[in-house]
């Protein structure tokens, strides 16, 4: 090589050298990203939050991983603690694509950070400080195509401000928990978009976890059914009339006085629920319970004069609010074991370590093994390769047997899984509302993983490590998976003797119908199980005694009659549960002293046996060798 | 090498340490073998010892045990034996020590076959997995070598005077290990049992203590060379003169 040639390759070589720091960055594929936090912008503190990502893609098109970080407080050793949501999507060239999360907010939320990457290089990222967005007034989400309902934040009350959020139809959560930051969803008008499935389906669950959702009427409802809120409006539109006087709406009972002036008013037919008020035969407020919560419709437009002045307005609109939601994000922080249902669960257990005896014979065994190894007299009988060969056996022989009997036929140090759930329904509503606890504990430390086939549930991680001094040593952190329809939680391991807690809620489908009458001293009860699981140790409960059915196999309808004086006490045990399961006994009574001292009419209280929602844990076994626990309630027609 | 072999596999005292070792461990194992409900362990929120002690006993008594069979105290004519072959033969002085050193290595390997049989017991209740087990083992064995190597250096130095062994032997080794345990515990066996299960993110620690052990054992076992070169030319010098 000529020293021109050498030069020539040397600048070549340099200029290379020169150029590669840029090369990834000019081929790796850039994209921008937005966000929609919350509803508005505003985020409730304690409550989980939609979040919206908006992914443009000016490059080809990519499969991309997107995952979204929530930190708060500062836990151990000042490492804050977070949820982390991982989605797969693919980005087609030249396009925005929106895609739906779910975060909690809790009181401590620092910040929200938002990557995308494809195939580990990462393509475009977001920071967002979520504190100043937060807000611990309630809120009312309208959906109106003005800003008509601010009028509501005369609700208001001691316990705090009321604000009022207006969400873009297309910007409406796909998720039920989406929802869980709003007290009530109030439809006045869409515009004349049209919801997806998704969106109605999601608002539907919501109602079922207690939610309140109320349509409005006057010209506006009209949009109501085109818009896809067919299925939830109680009633059917069938046009539009014009009043010049109504009679007096109050739901909450009292007097007030009736209105008078211009008013466009629907019409419509009953189809669910119950006519609170009306004007002859033109029904004015319709009430429809669904779950846990309810379906208001009102005839009338309440933004419009002269209901907006009127002044029996926010006593309704206060009526109408009025729900008792229990949120979604209400698992606490706690330690394990305190929740009432596991400690019920886990004191009715009588799994132990393997018994003293076991080792005694195991060692005994080994030993008298030994002993004529080592003291049998040296020669030809027992040359040192033989003796050495024999010590080998036997101690190779013991090691396998002392693994296999303690570590696998006696005892599994693995994770262990106690699972309890409460499945509570409305009589015909065919959806039910699962909160299904689980506790994860192992002798040995491990990392633990729960594959759920379901994309909708909100995963809480309640049970903290505590330390000697009884402090938390960090917040629950998890990192989720969502892939298609499936969820998979990480993020949770177990330490040597340790136990956690996950709590997860879903909303599932439960064909169950409850009708229980009273004609003077006898209860009339009518059980339809429409479920593909057979219904084990039924009663009705009603006034707080308790009158038996017994299993209620798939497809059966129960009819029975029952003297109210023949009612048993719940609580005793022995009545109405099977001999010897102390288990359901445990947990009917943590539940019984959790539940709330609602005055129900009459519910349905059985069990289904297994887990209710679809999950399952890689190297878990069901502690005790059997199967979670759901308690199911519904409540009477 | 077979000396060793039938040495130590028909030699009296030799035998019954086996024997002291397995009923030793076994009643360690007795005595920390959990007696409570699961639930009352968690609600305790302390797990089981049961793998830790009786790992640590292990570890104890291999390490008097290794440092016994390195001083050779288990026969009485072997430390003659050893300045005869240093002084009389010509034999290569680090092949003799290298070979001792081999069969140390074989038979720790059937020490800890011995004791294994407990630990798989403990394993179960005490939380640990393979892993921590074949850790266990690794610092158990390597620090029994360690000490064997430190015996045989001592037998080298002091040879067949055995309460001058003794004076030596057990309070170095001890003093060893509380000077490790302070100021550098990453290589102390005890410190590396007594967390390989509370210390998660310290797995790497038991493999550096096991090798920090060997290290020390190849180096003692030099430092034993060395001091039977000083022997053997010590002979040869007084030889010629006598001559």
């Amino acid at each position: 090589m000529g020293p021109r040639r050498f030069l020539r390759w040397t600048a070549i070589a340099i200029s290379l050298l020169l150029a590669a720091p840029g090369l990834p960055a000019q081929s790796r594929p850039s994209v921008r990203c937005d966000a929609l936090v919350g509803f508005n912008g505003i985020l409730r503190e304690g409550r989980f939050a939609p979040v919206i990502l908006s992914v443009e893609n000016p490059g080809a098109k990519m499969q991309a991983e997107i995952s979204l970080q929530v930190t708060w407080g500062s836990g151990l050793r000042g490492a804050p603690a977070g949820r982390t949501v991982v989605r797969d999507a693919v980005l087609d060239a030249g396009s925005t694509r929106r895609i739906p999360f779910l975060i909690p907010v809790p009181r401590s939320v620092r910040t929200l950070r938002a990557t995308v990457s494809s195939r580990g290089v990462p393509a475009g990222g977001l920071d967002i400080e979520l504190r100043p967005m937060t807000t611990t007034s309630r809120l009312v989400a309208g959906i109106s195509s003005e800003l008509s309902l601010d009028g509501l934040s005369a609700l208001a009350s001691g316990d705090g401000s009321l604000r009022v959020v207006y969400p873009r139809v297309d910007d409406l959560p796909v998720s039920w928990a989406g929802y869980d930051a709003v007290d009530a969803v109030i439809v006045h008008d869409t515009s004349f978009q049209q919801l997806r499935s998704d969106q109605v389906t999601a608002l539907e669950s919501w109602v079922v976890t207690g939610g309140v959702l109320v349509f409005t009427g006057g010209a506006a409802a009209l949009q109501h059914e085109p818009a896809g809120f067919g299925r939830l409006l109680p009633v059917e539109i069938t046009g539009l009339t014009q009043r010049t006087r109504l009679a007096p709406v109050s739901p909450a009972g009292g007097s007030v006085h009736g209105m008078a002036g211009r008013f466009e008013v629907a019409e419509s037919r009953l189809k669910q629920g119950r006519v609170v008020a009306a004007d002859g035969s033109l029904p004015l407020v319709v009430a429809r319970t669904l779950g846990r919560g309810s379906i208001w419709f009102l005839a009338f437009d309440p933004t419009m004069p002269p209901v907006s002045s009127w002044e029996g307005a926010l006593p309704m609109w206060r009526y109408i609010l009025g729900g008792d939601r229990v949120p979604a994000m209400g698992a606490a922080p706690r330690e394990t074991l305190a929740d009432p249902w596991i400690a019920s669960l886990l004191s009715a257990s009588s799994v132990s370590f393997p018994p003293v005896p076991a080792l005694l014979v195991f060692v005994a065994c080994y030993l008298a093994l030994l002993l004529p190894v080592v003291t049998g007299r040296p020669g030809p009988g027992m040359r040192p390769r033989i003796r050495l060969l024999l010590l080998v056996v036997v101690s190779v022989s013991a090691t396998i047997a002392g693994w296999a009997v303690f570590g696998r036929v006696l005892f599994q140090p693995g994770l262990q899984v106690l699972d309890a759930a409460r499945v509570e329904a409305r009589s015909g509503d065919g959806l039910a509302a699962v909160t299904e606890k689980i506790a994860v504990f192992a002798i040995s430390a491990q990392p633990v993983e729960v594959r759920l086939a379901s994309a909708g549930a909100v995963v809480e991680a309640a049970g903290i490590r505590t330390g000697a001094a009884n402090f938390a040593l960090f917040d629950p952190s998890l990192l989720l998976s969502e892939r298609g329809n499936r969820t998979t939680v990480r993020g949770i391991d177990v330490g040597r003797l340790d136990a956690r807690l996950l709590v997860i809620q879903d909303i599932v489908p439960l064909d169950v119908s409850v009708s229980a009458e009273i004609h003077g001293s006898i209860l009339a009860a009518i059980v339809k199980n429409g479920d593909l699981r057979s219904l084990k140790g039924c009663f009705i409960l009603k006034a707080g005694r308790a009158y038996p059915l017994g299993e209620i196999d798939p497809g059966a309808t129960v009819h029975r009659t029952f003297d109210l004086a023949e009612g048993f006490e719940p609580l005793d045990q022995g009545t109405w549960f099977p001999e010897g399961d102390s288990r359901r006994a445990g947990l009917w009574k943590a539940e019984a002293g959790e539940a709330d001292q609602k005055n129900i009419p009459a519910q349905l209280i059985g069990w289904l046996e297994g887990p209710v929602l679809p999950l399952t844990f890689p190297g878990g076994t069901s502690f005790g060798g059997r199967p979670g626990l759901a308690l199911l309630r519904v409540e009477s027609e | 090498m077979r000396e060793d072999l039938r040495l130590y596999l028909s030699e009296r005292a030799i035998l019954r340490t086996y024997l002291f070792i397995a009923g030793a461990l076994g009643l360690a194992l007795l005595a920390m073998w959990p007696r409570t409900t699961i639930e009352a362990a968690l609600r305790a929120g302390s797990a089981s010892d049961t793998f830790t002690v009786v790992a640590v006993c292990f570890l104890l008594f291999l390490l008097y045990l290794g440092a016994r069979y390195g001083a050779e105290d288990f026969s009485g004519d072997s430390a003659g034996r050893l300045r005869e072959y240093v002084t009389l033969t010509g034999v290569s002085l680090v092949s003799l020590v290298g070979r001792r050193l081999i069969f140390a290595v074989l038979h720790t390997f059937l020490l800890l076959l011995i004791g294994a049989p407990f630990l798989a017991a403990a394993m179960a209740v005490g939380g640990a997995g393979f892993p921590q087990a074949l850790s266990a083992l690794a610092v158990i064995g390597a620090a029994s070598l360690a000490a064997r190597m430190c015996g045989l250096l001592v037998l080298t130095l002091v040879g067949g005077r055995r309460p001058l062994r003794d004076l030596f032997l057990m309070p170095v080794l001890a003093a060893s290990l509380v000077v490790t345990y302070i100021l550098a515990p990453r290589t102390n066996p005890f410190h590396a049992i007594a967390f390989l299960l509370k210390d998660a993110e310290g797995s790497s620690t038991p493999l550096t203590c096991a090798a920090a052990s060997l290290g020390v054992a190849l180096v003692l076992a030099g430092c034993a060379v060395a001091v039977l070169s000083g022997v053997r030319s010590h002979a040869k010098r007084r030889g010629g003169t006598g001559a």
